[in-house]
């Protein structure tokens, strides 16, 4: 991704007022429902410390908890499966469906199918797929992308999405949400009743008992994990926790951050397939356990970034997230976490321009239920990334520095920039010429005074002499 | 992953010697030194301690999460569930039939058919309403109700536990367009922390623990809020305390 490429979506963004306007309103709405919910809370900032606490511990022995959670999962008679990249997993999951002839999938929301591509692969392998969370389900019929890890159809309007279910199921034209949702109801009720494979991502995977977490509002995590009669769950490989009482700790900061909700509708523990004496569930359960370069980033200096909950309260509170929306990042993860998780996934990517898209203002770290520093890991990716920096840029920042070693070279770049920098009156110069063109663009700078406070001192010494 | 036939055998059979390589793998190449210490959570996590007023805790959060709870006493339970069944137009109603519905207040002694069951059938037959226990696909997706126990509920979050188990349907909470969980207040604990605790202290859990707070709702359309999205509308809880 080019850094042009980049501003022009961004620009595009910021030009689009429809969805700049839902944007807004939906991500200031969460950040008062996410403070609300937090205030609830005998001691939320303690919470926030617990979570990152118990995050960094696990991360610091991974590979045992995993083994202990793997072993754990086999015990409750699932099986265990190992994809060390997002090819893996797709193939994996695509002969799992091959060979017990599973044909009609429904998924659950999930961040991390997203980051391998499932679906597309699993339709080319003759399995029809079915979002069923009701954003993913109009994001699918839209032939849209997500554009928040939480409220995937936060770019659109109801008009948008009545048209779109009107023109893709040939039901009755409404805008009213109640009318909209019920239809998605009965729609996937039915695809519900058929389905033989279900398909989820995992909150949080418990160590001691191999129990997954689901966390849904709608149900439909339920649905999917109850009707199948097989039950794939794909998990990044730092989703696990050590003990279930350690939920205790993630749910109660989980939809707050997400929703301010105290807890969400649904919370599903799921302890490998049905047992014997069950009156139904899945009767497979399989689990697909995925790196996909996650311990390249447990082995650097971004390990902190493997905490996230993808709770979303990062992008909500973001003031670029909120002007330019989702799709400005083009990456699967995007607001402030995305800026740093997407470069580290797709390390042969250009993503360099993602970190410099903060104002470093702080409100992500403050919102963050497991106390990621993100502007001081922005502040580091931006470092990282130096290399794939423009010539000119490169040269300007060697002039800067030049210039702040040497008092004369300070002086003369000051009457320079005196002479470069135009004055509309107000003090403030927004229209640089030459290649300071595009610097001012988007930074207001106070114009250097007339006369230096160099200078004035200079006369006023003269003056009293 | 253009061609599915080009697939290679699945990695299964190899998946334990995988993984036992990819995590050696990764103890070698961690930069991480392992010094964060685990803590001890239940001080510091605790919301609700048990000193509180549990059934009016659980109340007001169950009901600001949208669950509607009715108070009553034991006796009363069966005319509660044959008015709001009533109130709902429901005809046809599936009933768990291993559900713990009145309970000693031992959480885990979900595993017997009490009599209530037996008395909340034959009553709700006699009112004209089709009584259904199998689990069935047809049952579950036709009935207008599905009526179960509850193994326990959470005062801080106003949460109903439901346990999968023999007689114990997911689908039963789930697939009707109307939820009907019989609580006895006995069975509330304080915090989400107790409630997890007690659920990890038996050898293994069920296969699935549902933890369910409010009906099923979403809103992903302009966050206009919406219930009954794939689960139930509607979630009644009859709060059943002893006279005394």
């Amino acid at each position: 991704m080019s850094s042009r490429a980049f501003r022009k979506r961004v620009t595009a963004a910021i030009a689009d007022r429809r969805v700049a306007a839902a944007v807004h309103h939906a991500t200031w709405h969460k950040v008062g429902a996410r403070a609300a919910g937090m205030r609830m809370l005998r001691n939320p900032e303690r919470l926030r410390e617990l979570a990152g606490q118990i995050k960094q511990h696990t991360l610091e022995r991974l590979p045992e908890y995993l083994e202990q959670f793997t072993a754990n999962v086999r015990r409750n008679g699932g099986q265990v499966h190992f994809a060390k990249d997002a090819a893996e997993a797709r193939q994996l999951i695509c002969e799992l469906a091959r060979s017990r002839g599973l044909k009609l999938a429904v998924k659950v929301k999930s961040m991390t199918t997203e980051e391998v591509g499932l679906n597309s692969a699993l339709e080319a392998a003759g399995v029809r797929v079915f979002e069923t969370d009701l954003g993913e389900f109009i994001v699918q019929l839209d032939r849209d992308r997500p554009s928040h890890i939480v409220t995937p159809i936060i770019h659109k309007d109801r008009r948008q999405i009545a048209t779109a279910m009107a023109r893709e199921l040939g039901c009755q034209y409404t805008e009213d949400p109640a009318a909209l949702t019920m239809i998605a109801r009965k729609y996937l009720r039915d695809v519900f009743r058929r389905c033989d494979l279900g398909i989820s991502g995992v909150n949080f995977g418990v160590a001691e008992t191999g129990t997954i977490c689901i966390c849904t509002n709608e149900g439909n995590g339920r649905m999917s994990t109850t009707r199948p009669r097989v039950q794939v769950a794909l998990m990044g490989i730092e989703k696990v926790i050590p003990r279930l009482s350690d939920l205790a700790v993630f749910l109660k900061l989980l939809a707050r951050s997400s929703t301010g909700q105290p807890m969400g509708s649904y919370t599903s523990l799921i302890s490998g397939p049905r047992r014997a004496t069950d009156a139904d569930g899945p009767s497979e359960f399989h689990l697909v356990l995925l790196d996909n370069g996650r311990s390249e980033i447990l082995a650097g200096p971004f390990a902190e970034v493997l905490r996230c909950l993808r709770c979303g309260a990062c992008l909500n509170a973001c003031p670029v997230y909120r002007n330019i929306g989702g799709h400005a990042y083009h990456s699967v993860y995007p607001g402030p976490i995305g800026s740093l998780v997407t470069p580290l996934l797709d390390r042969r990517g250009d993503h360099h321009d993602l970190p410099r898209a903060s104002s470093l203002c702080g409100a992500c770290r403050v919102a963050c239920p497991v106390n990621i520093d993100l502007p001081e890991l922005l502040v580091r990716m931006r470092a990282a990334g130096r290399a794939s920096q423009g010539r000119l840029k490169k040269l300007g920042f060697f002039g800067w520095l030049c210039a702040m070693r040497s008092e004369r070279a300070y002086r003369a770049a000051q009457r320079i920039l005196q002479a470069m920098l135009s004055d509309d009156g107000s003090g403030w110069t927004t229209g640089g010429v030459g290649p300071l063109a595009s610097w001012t663009a988007g930074r207001d700078l106070l114009r250097p005074a007339p006369r230096s406070f160099r200078q004035l001192w200079q006369e006023e010494l003269r003056e009293q002499s | 992953m253009s061609n599915p036939d080009a697939l290679g055998p699945m990695p299964e059979v190899n998946s334990e010697k995988r993984l036992t390589a990819f995590f050696d793998g990764l103890r070698r190449r961690s930069a991480l030194k392992p010094r964060t210490e685990l803590p001890t959570l239940e001080a510091d996590v605790r919301q609700v301690g048990a000193n509180a007023d549990l059934i009016s805790r659980f109340v007001a959060a169950a009901t600001s999460a949208g669950l509607k709870v009715h108070r009553v006493g034991e006796s009363d339970s069966i005319a509660r569930v044959r008015e709001i069944l009533a109130e709902c137009g429901a005809k046809t109603v599936y009933i768990e039939q291993n559900a713990c519905l009145g309970g000693s207040g031992a959480p885990n002694d979900c595993g017997v058919a009490g009599p209530e069951i037996e008395q909340l059938t034959a009553e709700l037959a006699l009112a004209g309403i089709t009584v259904k226990s199998d689990t069935s696909d047809e049952t579950l997706f036709s009935v207008d109700a599905g009526i179960t126990g509850v193994t326990y509920a959470v005062a801080e979050t106003g949460t109903l536990v439901c346990q999968s188990g023999p007689g114990l349907a997911r689908g039963g909470s789930l697939i009707p367009p109307l939820h009907i969980a019989l609580l006895s207040a006995a069975k509330i604990l304080p915090d989400l922390y107790d409630c997890l605790a007690l659920t990890s202290a038996g050898s293994q859990l069920p296969a699935n623990v549902n933890l369910i707070t409010g009906p099923s709702k979403t809103a992903d359309i302009e966050g206009i809020l919406v219930t009954g999205v794939h689960g139930p509308r509607e979630v009644h809880v009859i709060l059943m305390q002893n006279a005394a």
